[in-house]
């Protein structure tokens, strides 16, 4: 079992995604993290974050290739995997962005809203006992144009009032499609808490 | 899948001059007000919805020394940098810099490029800033002076491009005047979202709910003139998603 404290966190650098804002963020809970697009940052890390901003089309352009093999090959190996709006949307079967499909790694797809959702958006947690429950103020900034359309029932937690997923969860994998870096520190403790989930399983 | 969500943004603007944060007034005057680090961090305390950092320095390339002092004030703010952004690599090189949104000036127009940026930064994150001047838009750099009625136009121009507009009314900065509202008659009902800056009056919002594309409010100099401007605006929008903290000065 690693050590809490001696995590060692990487943040896949595929090119454009906000490397910066996630190494400020996971500086501020207390971890040295790694922005990587090695084969060992990406396999041997303790928790590999997939940052969000950039779009599909330019995640799976051809000097990516690698990465997402070794991506594929982590999940294989559940090793925990937290991936944010677009580091969320890779991991499905097809993208409508990039007209391709994803990773494959999670069954569904990402589909194309008709506006932006570029707002402070309220998560819906109506299961007691699970993962984020404890928290009284849910708001969490998004700033996308694809959702997640997940085709099993994996653990999702919607936005208030719509059925966007914010929040999905499977084994080693969670999805965040807000942007918890963003979300001062209502993002900062559901960070934390995935953490904990990966790592103490405390809660 | 339909929009059912309307809620107005408060943006924070940090208007920043050869590397000091300024108060403009009318864009022809400008007075210092402060430094980049705590300016952040004050409208993070104030728990605005996004901030936008603004640099007005004159220049024909991204002045990168400013930078990493956005990286130093630590904060977890959605934050878009506008300012001398010509090439991808300025958005390469903003994005390690814990900045995810980028305003783009109305005289960039190389569509090649615009579509490039697009496809590796996506449109979520493309915001056109579309400045005027009295009734003219960004007369200055502009090749053909536009009018205020050609906003129409440059919506549908770049339609492609952008998740959202911001609309910058220059010279009604520092309460020389109130926003022109006249260009609202311009606005195509099914445009996309846009921000309003410059001489924002907060009395003025039901008019500005009215229509359905204003989605963010901007406000630079008042949060210099009032303390916890911000705070009490959005105490008055009765937004309690968020728990507003005040900070003790």
């Amino acid at each position: 079992m690693v050590s809490y404290k001696k995590l060692n966190i990487a943040i896949l650098d595929y090119g454009f995604g906000n490397t910066g804002s996630l190494k400020n963020f996971v500086t501020k809970i207390g971890f040295f993290p790694e922005i990587t697009s090695s084969k060992a940052g990406i396999l041997n890390s303790d928790l590999l974050i997939i940052p969000g901003v950039g779009s599909a089309v330019g995640f799976f352009n051809s000097s990516n290739r690698k990465i997402c093999q070794l991506i594929k090959l982590r999940a294989k190996k559940k090793l925990p995997i937290i991936g944010i709006c677009l580091g969320a949307q890779v991991l499905f079967e097809y993208l409508e962005e990039s007209n391709k499909s994803g990773l494959n790694i999670l069954k569904g797809k990402v589909r194309k809203l008709n506006y932006f959702n570029n707002n402070w958006r309220t998560v819906d947690f109506k299961k007691k006992n699970n993962l984020f429950f404890k928290k009284k103020n849910n708001s969490f900034y998004f700033n996308h144009e694809y959702y997640l359309d997940p085709k099993l029932k994996y653990e999702t937690y919607n936005i208030k009032g719509e059925t966007i997923p914010a929040i999905l969860i499977h084994k080693n994998i969670i999805c965040f499609q807000f942007h918890p870096e963003k979300s001062q520190n209502t993002g900062l403790e559901i960070f934390k808490r995935s953490i904990d989930y990966f790592y103490e399983k405390k809660i | 899948m339909k929009k059912k969500f309307r809620k107005i943004r408060i943006f924070g603007v940090v208007c920043v001059k050869e590397n000091i944060v300024v108060k403009s007034i009318g864009f022809n005057n400008f007075r210092p007000a402060g430094n980049i680090i705590s300016a952040l961090q004050n409208l993070e305390n104030w728990q605005v919805d996004e901030i936008i950092v603004l640099d007005i320095s004159r220049s024909n390339k991204l002045k990168k020394n400013i930078i990493p002092q956005i990286f130093k004030s630590g904060i977890s703010t959605p934050i878009a940098f506008g300012g001398n952004i010509r090439k991808i690599e300025d958005i390469r090189y903003l994005l390690d810099w814990n900045i995810d949104r980028f305003l783009i000036e109305n005289e960039f127009e190389n569509k090649k490029l615009l579509s490039k940026i697009k496809d590796s930064t996506g449109s979520q994150s493309l915001i056109r800033c579309i400045t005027f001047w009295d009734k003219k838009i960004s007369p200055k750099i502009y090749k053909k002076s536009l009018e205020i009625n050609d906003i129409r136009k440059i919506l549908k121009r770049d339609d492609n491009f952008f998740s959202e507009y911001l609309i910058y009314d220059t010279q009604a900065d520092g309460n020389l005047r109130e926003f022109n509202i006249k260009f609202f008659d311009q606005i195509p009902k099914n445009s996309k979202d846009i921000i309003l800056m410059g001489g924002i009056n907060y009395e003025k919002i039901k008019e500005f709910k009215k229509h359905k594309s204003i989605v963010g409010l901007a406000f630079g100099n008042k949060n210099y003139e009032e303390e916890n401007y911000i705070t009490n605006l959005k105490r008055k929008l009765n937004d309690k998603s968020r728990n507003i903290l005040c900070r003790n000065v």
